[in-house]
């Protein structure tokens, strides 16, 4: 049983509709991640599963029981804020107490399960701190254990790392992922980082226009996005409008692009059905893309930009007929120089097809 | 730039305007000849010694009404405020306006509007809120709901509304989120509003004058109606007392303020 | 599909939490104003009494009776002595704290704005011994043989304007030290850069930039002062007779309430028409600034 249930849940703001139709899951102790850019009602699910708003429609069932009524203190639901939220009158050990406190737990009792909670955080030196002479890391973590302390039925984290800076948010990544296995808390969390839900996630549900376009796990989301939104949200792909030319022997299948004279063979494996003449997408990612490489595979183009990543140079390459490219090149290898023609190669099993229409929304 | 030296000396020229009456108020009552002559006679302290029964009874009215003032601003003021701030109802810019809209009438024109309505309220029932305790304090509240809805508005802008999501997923009820943290939050502006309403009370003549009288007379105004026959060391006394008592409430609150008792947030 | 009632969401009662305040406000402040109103357009009907009927003669009067002119008058002439006084003191020491970076600026903004927190009755008996005929300020001028006879000082408007002044002058400078603080010190740098002498940069830097400030300070001022009661009836013992001097001794003494009724109302709508003035210049100076 899920300790989540999102049942066909809609959430109309006046005439506009911040959530469609929209249903997913979470099994117990799972990590699961709403992804998407702002506006895509991310948020307003998260809040809808906390009861700080209301659905217009549909059911939200937790750990069994129908919640869909019932007010946000009643729901037994840990919150993580993107602006903390702690209170700014409470000591750290008073803010991890108020869950327990206001449960009416005993004060021995509470007094273990704060220490203990603070001992989770790594903060046991900073109990009788309040919140002002704390920095922003060590308060998140304060509202880490103040969520948890609780014993919520699920951890409800709403971009909790966004108002911290790079090194710090990779460090809590890694804190929060620690603690919610820790305890395997069943947990829903909420971000625009693709880095952070491919780093953290069991499951990703990708957002956009209020709707899941589409929910896996995190390698099989990145490696079969189901649509050019997917694909480009989550890390870079190169996209060649095509059209399908036939099957191969191997089951594979031959496509030849729309503008100029390439031809590819395509065997990723297909989620849907592509039929014979159909215009659609061929795509590969740029690290997948390899310079030289043999002719029947092959994508002919000029250098026009070179950009520096470090570890790796981003070639990018532009056809005859204006087609893109890019390519990633180990900044050991053999990188061209602006200017200059190359040919572009990969593997027919890293490409795959998507169809030219997204799914309506 | 401009000669800083003339500034300074404009600076301190202004100062000494601005505390002269203060200082005089208090040298005169340990001045033993009459308080209008100068130089002072000699050093009595007998004055504080002959302050009438009057100003007692008028300092204990006037505590009772500042008091009953800024106790009913809170109560009316405070859920005003937070209505104000957070509810969604049409006209509500023109309310919030309608509840300020006291603090641009004189105090004068409200007094004698309070005096002529009590009149009349006495001629068409008999109830006579002239010369009552209660009818100062209603008078008073003209100003103080303003102040205390004016002073919680401004403190409820730094008002973060996650803080009571975050009490509610906790599993606080509504009535506990509002006790055990919105309360405790917005403390400093109530009690900002609470103050101010308390020493604009303490400090008022116009409307005290108007409704009030016997046995509701008012510190302030027992001090007015006093001067206007006789300025004698007495009234000197009485109103240095005031000036002592004014200015340890300020080094109270300063310090309260200072230390910031409500947020703990000096490191 | 059903369609769910939301909880959360389920409009708070704010409007009756509103309630309240409404009612007590109305009560205490509306309906007497109301009353007042009412007064102002009724005929006398004898001392302390209010005649049947209604006239707009109350109001016609301004025009009409000289005495009554002249009270408007006076009231006017010492509204704007009182702003030019505050002004002309103001500005400077103003400039003053603003620009100051010293440890001292604390202690004299503390002094500079304590007397406010000093109760006004209390403030203005600490005039008589300083103003009074054998007051401070007179043993100085006559000992030193400036004058023969003493000045009268207090008890008439010299007494009222000096009060006046004492009273507001700290806000004044309250008001334009947030205006100047706002002006960027570089501002006045650049213009001294262009060659500008401490004439130039007032008349074309300083006053420019603060005049919404000085502006929306002034009419605040103006209409504190027109509007006070306590510190003319003491300091002018009654004899000054300006607008609040006025309406009171109607009240009082003269016991005519439509005559009191009419003036109290011209000076309300004076007094909240300048002060709704004055937030709006205050408001858009901010805007600018």
């Amino acid at each position: 049983m899920s300790d989540v249930v999102f049942d066909r849940v809609e959430k109309m703001f006046g005439d506009f509709p911040a959530v469609r139709q929209t249903s997913f899951d979470v099994a117990p102790g799972e990590f699961v991640t709403l992804l998407g850019p702002s506006g895509s009602g991310k948020t307003t699910c998260l809040r809808m599963v906390a009861g700080f708003v209301a659905p217009t429609a549909g059911r939200i069932l937790l750990g069994g029981r129908d919640v869909t009524r019932m007010p946000a203190n009643r729901r037994n639901i840990g919150m993580v804020f993107q602006s903390y939220a702690l209170f700014p009158h409470y000591t750290v050990a008073e803010n991890i107490a108020f869950g327990l406190k206001v449960r009416r737990v005993g004060r021995a009792e509470r007094e273990a399960r704060v220490a203990e909670a603070l001992r989770l955080v790594r903060l046991e030196a900073f109990a009788a701190r309040y919140p002002a002479q704390l920095s922003g890391g060590q308060r998140q973590r304060v509202a880490l254990a103040r969520a948890v302390v609780i014993r919520p039925d699920v951890l409800l984290l709403d971009e909790p790392l966004a108002a911290l800076d790079l090194k710090l948010r990779e460090e809590l990544q890694v804190e929060i992922k620690r603690v919610q296995s820790e305890l395997n808390m069943t947990t829903l969390f909420v971000t625009h980082d693709q880095g952070e839900a491919l780093s953290m996630s069991d499951r990703i549900a990708v957002m956009q226009a209020g709707g899941i376009v589409q929910m896996a796990a995190p390698h099989a989301l990145y490696e079969r996005p189901n649509c050019r939104f997917v694909a480009n949200f989550l890390g870079r792909t190169n996209l060649i409008e095509v059209e399908v030319a036939g099957r191969l022997a191997d089951g594979a299948t031959a496509v030849r692009a729309v503008r100029g004279e390439g031809g590819w063979a395509v065997a990723g494996a297909p989620d849907q059905v592509f039929a014979i003449g159909e215009r659609c997408f061929l795509a590969t990612r740029p690290e997948h893309v390899r310079l030289g490489g043999s002719p029947e595979q092959a994508f002919e183009g000029v250098v026009r930009n070179l950009i520096y990543q470090g570890s790796l140079w981003q070639v990018e390459i532009e056809g005859r007929h204006g087609e893109a490219l890019s390519a990633l090149v180990g900044a050991g290898d053999a990188v061209p120089t602006r200017g200059a023609a190359v040919r572009a190669s990969w593997d027919p099993a890293r490409s795959f097809l998507l169809k030219a229409e997204e799914p309506a929304m | 730039m401009i000669n800083r030296s003339l500034l300074v000396l404009v600076l301190l020229a202004a100062i000494g305007f601005l505390l002269a009456p203060i200082i005089v108020v208090v040298a005169a009552s340990f001045s033993g000849g009459a308080v209008m002559s100068f130089p002072p006679k000699d050093f009595t302290t007998h004055w504080y010694s002959e302050i009438p029964q009057s100003f007692y009874d008028a300092i204990w009215v006037s505590f009772v009404v500042a008091a009953g003032c800024a106790a009913m601003s809170v109560l009316v003021g405070v859920p005003a405020a937070l209505a104000l701030r957070r509810g969604r109802f049409p006209g509500r810019g023109l309310l919030s306006a309608v509840c300020l809209s006291p603090l641009m009438v004189p105090a004068l024109v409200t007094g004698v509007a309070l005096f002529q309505c009590s009149l009349v309220l006495w001629d068409l029932t008999g109830i006579g809120l002239g010369g009552t305790l209660a009818g100062v304090m209603l008078g008073h509240l003209t100003f103080g709901v303003p102040f205390v809805i004016r002073a919680v508005i401004a403190g409820h802008a730094q008002f973060d509304l996650s803080l009571e999501e975050a009490a509610g997923s906790l599993g606080a009820s509504a009535l506990r989120t509002f006790a055990l943290v919105t309360l405790p939050i917005l403390r400093p502006s109530i009690v900002s509003g609470a103050v101010l309403a308390f020493a604009m009370s303490f400090d008022d003549v116009p409307i005290a004058l108007f409704m009030g009288g016997g046995s509701a007379t008012t510190l302030p105004v027992q001090i007015f109606t006093t001067v206007q026959f006789d300025l004698s060391g007495d009234v000197m006394a009485v109103a240095s007392v005031v000036i002592v008592l004014s200015l340890l409430v300020i080094v109270a609150l300063s310090r309260i303020a200072g230390t910031d008792l409500f947020f703990g947030s000096k490191q | 599909m059903t369609r769910i009632a939301a909880p959360a969401e389920r409009r708070a009662p704010w409007f009756l939490a509103l309630l309240p305040s409404l009612v007590v406000l109305l009560l205490v402040f509306g309906l007497p104003l109301l009353e007042l109103v009412y007064v102002s357009f009724h005929p006398t009907g004898g001392p302390a009494q209010i005649g049947p009927g209604l006239t707009l003669e109350n109001y016609t009067v301004v025009f009409e009776d000289r005495l009554f002119a002249d009270v408007m008058a006076r009231t006017v002439g010492l509204g704007l002595a009182v702003v030019l006084c505050c002004l002309v003191v103001g500005y400077p020491v103003s400039y003053l704290l603003a620009r100051a970076t010293g440890s001292w600026r604390g202690t004299a903004f503390f002094l500079v704005t304590v007397s406010l927190l000093v109760s006004s009755v209390v403030r203005n008996l600490g005039w008589f011994p300083i103003l009074g005929e054998s007051g401070v300020v007179n043993w100085i001028l006559t000992s030193t043989g400036v004058i023969q006879t003493p000045l009268r000082l207090v008890g008439n408007i010299v007494g009222v304007m000096i009060g006046l002044v004492h009273a507001e002058l700290p806000i004044m400078i309250l008001t334009l030290t947030t205006v100047i603080r706002r002006i960027e010190p570089d501002l006045e740098e650049a213009a001294q850069s262009l060659g500008g002498g401490p004439v130039a940069v007032f008349w074309r830097v300083l006053l420019p930039l603060s005049l919404p400030g000085v502006i929306s300070g002034s009419l605040l001022i103006f209409t504190l002062s027109i509007s006070a009661f306590t510190t003319p009836a003491i300091l002018g013992g009654n004899r000054v007779l300006i607008m609040a001097i006025y309406i009171a001794q109607q009240f009082q003494i003269v016991l005519d309430y439509p005559a009191g009724a009419s003036a109290a109302i011209m000076l309300l709508v004076t007094a909240a028409g300048l002060t709704w003035a004055a937030t709006r210049i205050r408001a858009r100076g901010g805007e600018a600034g």
